[in-house]
């Protein structure tokens, strides 16, 4: 096993892509189990747990409408509306960066686009604007992963499917912390503004509105978003496609920025290929996060941790420097992908929230793709701006301490994330849970397949109520525990129920 | 090589034109079936019928989201923006970082082979379980509708067969699949497209390592080759920088 783990390790290391190294190492544990079969890594892929999970079409969809977006004219809008609305403040040019950065990544979910898109317009005009180089450079780069907080960021809604949150709260619950590091950022950008004798471009409230009336399609985006989703009119999945349809509309009838035909299949393509590259990843870690729930490693750690550490206090310092190095080595999807099944047991353990966990994962996710010396954006960076790596290792630092004092506060002051989500009423949770559809029909089918005795009584306690979703196992744990068996058990239950309702089809 | 090549570069244009089209039928359906249900809520009849045949489009936008998902995972090899972590070949000289690039292709060429196999199996079980709603009894015991005769399926009342499922179930009988599901049909995509990713990462492995044995000449022109044909791809997204071979501009092979 020990050799294997090795083997696997140095192959990733000289670049084998990371699925096929999930893929393997879920086939080759579960063949090392007695019971297991070559099949039984790939089984729960055409369940709950991928193929048949609702929440999956809205990550290519998002990322579809994200592409539509930068694609088309809309960063250079949002830096004209940002530049009038934001560029009276203090630092101007920098606050916009980081506005018009914290839009737009919400939208192509933090892929490194905001950098070559963003950035690449806004460098030239903040050195042009005497910023100091450094400085500019670091605020670009840290604008790449700056808006994975805000709905409907895909990396958001990639960890809502995997830890099986509801995701209406979910998206709401990072607004607040996402506001929060914008304005940390801010004032740091507007202290730094000041001291360098900053540009100012004195607000105009015609030019203001003018700029604004100009990029009114793509502004309304979020806005509906929040207000169909809020009231109940869009679940996620709706939501998804609404947006996907509204941009292709806005891009192609009104802006005229896409070419149906020359752009758009080409545009359909690229996204596609991103979320293969995610998607893929995420179909073989199903089979090996099976296996580690089955080997009972989350439990393992767990009891391990509890003997060293029994403060939340401790727990959430040493959970945000494996965070961040988790998110350093590997990209943001693979790190959601493997690193939630195993960590959110532990956070449940501590007592955190799992909405406030959420926003915790994925912010220090955030600082991790600035963090030197593997952090994604600082490579995007260099080569898009065409300087040294090492350049820019200097460039982030001061933003890296900024994020992790905003890291600090959302930590510590968890009603900064919960409060938004607590405030929606049951009704609101519109999305049905994996977990939902599974129970429901388990019970529609007369059994309870995969799930433990303890789960189906936490269940029936709180079938009901808003925080049912919140308290059900797992699709990774359901996977782990009772998936192969799960399998087993339905046919005999199938075959049992054939005879009655064959009867029915008795052809005379 | 030549030959590998022209293959690959058709079958990934038909790869982007299946994504097109699924992807654009998905937003069709998903768009359409919103409308409909949202019109439910003001009880119109019309609507409330209409939501109820298209029961198939919540499956269809699922079964459409898989197959987007490995579409894509098969064009992300032929573009080589697969997720990985490249720490050593991105420091290395070109000689080793060749070797290590022929090491890498054929050895996720034979694992994502061995997935396909995995993926093949779990598809095998889906496929030959027959759900109670497909089948019937006929005169000699149990059987699927689609085998059923149209008399016998005419004594069911308020069932009609599924037609489409039953031509396709046909087709797939015929090149060896048994299909009892249409569910489990569309999941025969999952192994196929392992295979086409498997072969890919073969072929990969072996031009580098071909590369690697005609020297320093050949290295630099496939490296300057792969740099203009991710440069178009890059370019296309904002003037994206283009990525170096076996990884994606960001430095870990995932697609910027």
């Amino acid at each position: 096993m020990t050799i294997i783990a090795i083997g696997l390790i140095l192959l990733a290391f000289i670049g084998v892509p990371l699925f096929s190294l999930f893929g393997a190492a879920a086939i080759m544990l579960f063949l090392s189990l007695p019971e297991g079969t070559w099949s039984s890594p790939a089984i729960d892929v055409f369940g709950q747990g991928f193929a048949e999970n609702p929440s999956l079409m809205t990550i290519p969809l998002f990322t579809f409408a994200g592409y539509l977006l930068a694609e088309s004219g809309m960063p250079r809008r949002l830096i004209t509306v940002s530049r009038a609305w934001l560029g009276w403040m203090p630092g101007g040019l920098a606050v916009v960066c980081l506005g018009a950065s914290a839009f737009f990544t919400t939208f192509t979910g933090g892929s490194g686009i905001t950098i070559v898109a963003v950035g690449g317009l806004l460098l030239p005009a903040m050195l042009q604007e005497k910023y100091p180089d450094r400085f500019a450079l670091g605020l670009v780069t840290t604008g790449g992963s700056l808006g994975i907080l805000f709905p409907p960021s895909v990396p958001l809604i990639l960890y809502g499917i995997i830890a099986n949150l509801n995701m209406n709260k979910l998206l709401v619950a990072g607004i607040m912390p996402g506001i929060v590091v914008v304005v940390v950022l801010s004032i740091y950008a507007a202290f730094v503004g000041m001291k360098t004798g900053f540009v100012k471009t004195p607000f105009v409230w015609k030019t203001a509105w003018q700029t604004l009336w100009a990029m009114k399609w793509e502004a309304a985006i979020p806005v509906v978003l929040l207000a169909g989703m809020g009231s109940g009119i869009l679940r996620i999945h709706e939501a998804s496609v609404f947006t996907a349809v509204y941009v292709l509309f806005v891009e192609v009838v009104i802006y005229r920025d896409i070419n149906i035909k020359r752009d758009l299949p080409r545009v359909a393509t690229e996204s596609m290929t991103l979320v293969g590259a995610i998607l893929i990843i995420m179909s073989c870690a199903i089979g090996f996060t099976a296996w580690m729930i089955q080997a009972e490693i989350p439990q393992r750690v767990l009891d391990w941790m509890q003997t060293l550490i029994s403060s939340q206090f401790i727990f959430l310092i040493i959970l945000n420097v494996f965070l961040i190095f988790i998110g350093m080595i590997m990209e943001i999807f693979t790190a959601i992908i493997v690193a939630v099944p195993l960590v959110l047991p532990l956070a449940r353990a501590y007592g955190l929230d799992p909405y406030h966990f959420a926003i915790i994962f994925l912010l220090n996710l955030e600082i991790a793709y600035l963090a030197p010396p593997l952090g994604i954006n600082l490579f995007i960076s260099s080569i898009r701006f065409g300087r040294p790596v090492t350049y820019l290792y200097r460039s982030v630092l001061t933003f890296i301490a900024v994020l992790f004092a905003a890291l600090m506060l959302v930590c510590y002051v968890p009603i900064i994330t919960t409060w938004l989500p607590s405030m929606m009423k049951s009704d609101d949770m519109s999305e049905d849970t994996p977990a939902d559809v599974a129970r429901n029909d388990d019970k529609l089918a007369g059994q309870d397949f995969g799930m433990t005795n303890e789960d189906i009584a936490a269940l029936d306690a709180d079938a009901g109520s808003d925080e049912a979703a919140d308290t059900l196992p797992d699709p990774v744990v359901d996977a782990g525990t009772g998936a192969a068996p799960a399998a087993d058990e339905a046919k005999p239950a199938a075959a049992n129920a054939k005879p009655a309702k064959a009867a029915k089809k008795h052809a005379k | 090589m030549e030959l590998w090549r022209r293959i690959d570069r058709v079958w990934a244009r038909w790869e982007g034109r299946a994504i097109v089209v699924v992807l654009l039928s998905m937003v069709f359906v998903a768009s359409f079936s919103a409308g409909v249900r949202n019109l439910t809520r003001f009880d119109i009849q019309w609507a409330n019928h209409l939501l109820m045949d298209m029961e198939w489009a919540d499956s269809f936008l699922r079964k459409g989201t898989m197959w987007l998902a490995f579409l894509g995972a098969s064009l992300a090899t032929h573009y080589r923006k697969h997720i990985a972590i490249d720490l050593l070949t991105r420091v290395a000289p070109l000689k080793a970082k060749y070797a290590m690039h022929a090491l890498a292709g054929v050895a996720c060429g034979v694992i994502t082979i061995g997935l396909a196999y995995a993926f093949a199996s779990a598809c095998y079980l889906n496929l030959t379980e027959r759900p109670i709603e497909y089948e019937m009894i006929g005169a000699n015991g149990s059987m699927h509708v689609c085998d059923a005769t149209a008399e016998q399926v005419k004594e069911l009342e308020d069932f009609s067969r599924p037609a489409v499922f039953c031509v396709a179930r046909t087709v797939l009988k015929a090149v060896g699949i048994p299909a009892e599901t249409p569910g489990a049909a569309f999941q025969i995509i999952v192994p196929f497209m392992f295979i086409a990713i498997g072969l890919r990462f073969l072929m990969q492995g072996i031009e580098a390592g071909v590369a690697l044995a005609q020297g320093e000449a050949a290295m630099e022109a496939m490296e300057a080759e792969d740099r203009a044909r991710l440069a178009i791809v890059h370019a296309s997204v904002s003037g994206a920088p283009p990525a170096r071979p076996g990884g994606g501009a960001d430095g870990h092979g995932g697609a910027a």
